[in-house]
């Protein structure tokens, strides 16, 4: 069963785009990232799986259940992190906690208090005197401490320092390995890239790709770096072989992009004494980018 | 399950309540404690009876009040115009900040991503409005208790109760007006802004109805009349009344509800 099924789903506010007929399956006990800058569409999404906000078509499907009318089991099943958290300011951290419990009807008391150990949660503290990141810890714990099945969190890390980024990732992975669902939303690529299996890249309210994050690394464009014995091949008999996108050469040295398999580039290359390869692998930021200014390219 | 958004709320507020509490109990005995100043002026009546009846009205004097008297000086200085602007303000100050104002805080969107219901989350409200209204109005009439033996004036509880209760009540229809507008729209501006400006209407046609033949017909959709009307400081509670406005108080709430279910949250 998948955790998540969006089905068309598309959601407008009066004229202005939510999202358009996003179609999304995001496995059980998979990390899932939502990929997409500012403004995209991702807490739109996010925000129908929690029905706080209703689709104008389509559907969405959480644990199987259908996001307008079963709502309320899919709350009880699930932890949600606001992109934009706000927590009462008069509170104290704790009693943030325990009215957030509360409304669960109770939660795993050690297990929250394992994790605002290691969230390091100053727990006696007002929410008005604490920072963003302190804030954001708080958000954290209460998205993880009833042990739901899926947890989405919307820009889990943002406002994070290292170290507490570091924990968050571990939490992740923990409840994945519990067989436990995470959904999260991100525009912090190498974030995404180290902690789930599949993306999903949204667009002005489309998504424009679903794939593993390994496979869309194999599709990405390498920067390759050659140093060349004698002769030096001129640029243009570079640029001339498959799947080289760009070359250039500055004294022995070549540098040139390859798309796709090395392997057309690593035969010509037989025709020369070659001293050095080097490749960059492109990180996913430059993939990202990549797919963004297609798809501008697509709508102009 | 407890009534953990009521609690919430209450816990919330404490500090506010007990401020207004404080208030109204310094707001009745300064009321009442000027009341001989009145009392010994029997030219207070006379300079009252040459006012426009409209005046006298609005002043809580309608009907052959006499302002000297216990009756007519506490509906004249408290029941008809102090009290309810008291409960107004505080009311409708709850009402916007539980429903457009929490939503325009965004900490409305993590309590509603929890498993509560959404009639149920605003229903808590309500009742927390509901209750600590309910509070300063006993409040009031335990001030009104105390001060009153000091100068003589004793009204007995059914006058006090009677006529706090139907003030609060009549505030109280506005403020569930309130709660609706805001929980419909989540917009605080106009959740204020249609309400107050009812009230106000409201109140001068009140003043204005028995005077002008024209506007009689509005005292039967007038919660200010409902009210006022019977004098409740003089003749107790006036049940019907008192269960009319209560009717529009569940109908609008059952509004507020219903506006608030079908919503999108925080857009």
């Amino acid at each position: 069963m998948a955790a998540i099924r969006l089905e068309r789903l598309s959601k407008y506010y009066g004229k202005a785009r939510g999202v358009v007929e996003v179609d999304l399956e995001v496995q059980t006990g998979e990390v899932f990232g939502f990929l997409g800058p500012n403004g995209a569409g991702k807490t739109t999404t996010i925000r129908a799986l929690l029905d706080l906000i209703r689709p104008s078509s389509g559907k969405a499907t959480v644990l199987g259940l259908d996001s307008v009318a079963d709502s309320l089991e899919i709350r009880k099943r699930v932890g949600y992190l606001p992109g934009e958290l706000a927590l009462w300011e008069w509170m104290t951290a704790r009693q943030v906690l325990d009215h957030l419990a509360n409304l669960r009807g109770g939660v795993d008391q050690a297990y929250r208090e394992q994790l605002t150990e290691r969230f390091e949660v100053e727990i006696d503290r007002k929410v008005s005197d604490l920072s963003t990141g302190n804030k954001q810890k708080i958000g954290l714990v209460q998205a993880f401490m009833h042990k739901p099945e899926l947890i989405v969190l919307d820009e889990p890390t943002s406002g994070l320092d290292p170290l507490m980024q570091q924990v968050t990732y571990e939490v992740i992975d923990e409840a994945q390995r519990d067989g436990r669902t995470v959904f999260l939303s991100s525009h912090v690529l190498p974030e995404v890239e180290r902690i789930a299996h599949r993306v999903a890249i949204i667009r002005k309210g489309r998504v424009i790709e679903v794939a593993t994050v390994d496979s869309l690394k194999e599709r990405a464009i390498r920067l390759v770096e050659l140093r060349f014995g004698w002769p030096v091949p001129d640029p243009a008999q570079l640029a001339a072989i498959a799947g080289v996108t760009e070359a250039s050469v500055s004294g022995s040295v070549a540098t040139v992009r390859v798309e796709g398999s090395m392997d057309p580039l690593v035969k010509a290359l037989a025709g020369y004494e070659t001293l050095l390869i080097r490749t960059h692998d492109t990180p996913l930021e430059e993939i990202f980018l990549q797919l963004y200014r297609n798809g501008a390219d697509d709508e102009g | 399950m407890r009534a953990e958004t009521f609690r919430r709320v209450i816990v919330g507020r404490r500090k506010s309540v007990v401020g207004w509490s404080i208030a109204f109990l310094a707001m009745m005995a300064f009321i009442v404690l000027l009341y001989p100043a009145v009392r010994d002026q029997p030219s207070f009546s006379d300079l009252v009876e040459d006012y426009p009846e409209f005046v006298q009205q609005i002043l809580g004097l309608g009907g052959g009040l006499d302002m000297t008297s216990p009756e007519g000086y506490l509906n004249s200085q408290l029941f008809a115009n102090t009290l309810p602007i008291l409960f107004l303000i505080y009311l409708l100050a709850f009402a916007v900040r539980e429903t457009a104002g929490e939503e325009i805080d965004k900490t409305m969107n993590l309590a509603l991503a929890h498993p509560i219901k959404r009639e149920r989350f605003i229903l808590e409200k309500f009742a927390a409005m509901t209750v600590t209204g309910f509070g300063l109005a006993l409040v009031a009439i335990v001030g009104l208790l105390i001060t009153g033996p000091l100068v003589d004036m004793d009204l007995g509880v059914a006058g006090y109760f009677g006529a706090t209760l139907s003030v609060f009540l009549t505030a109280l229809v506005f403020a569930t007006l309130a709660l609706a507008v805001g929980a419909w729209t989540g917009k605080r501006s106009l959740a204020y802004g249609v309400t107050a400006t009812l009230a106000v209407v409201f109140f001068l046609v009140w003043g204005l109805a028995p005077i002008v033949d024209a506007l009689e017909w509005t005292n039967v959709i007038n919660p200010f009349f409902w009210g006022l009307a019977g004098t409740p400081v003089v003749s107790g509670l006036q049940v019907g009344n008192a269960l009319l406005l209560a009717g529009v108080v569940v109908v609008l709430a059952a509004a507020a509800i219903a506006g608030f279910r079908r919503r999108d949250i925080g857009v």
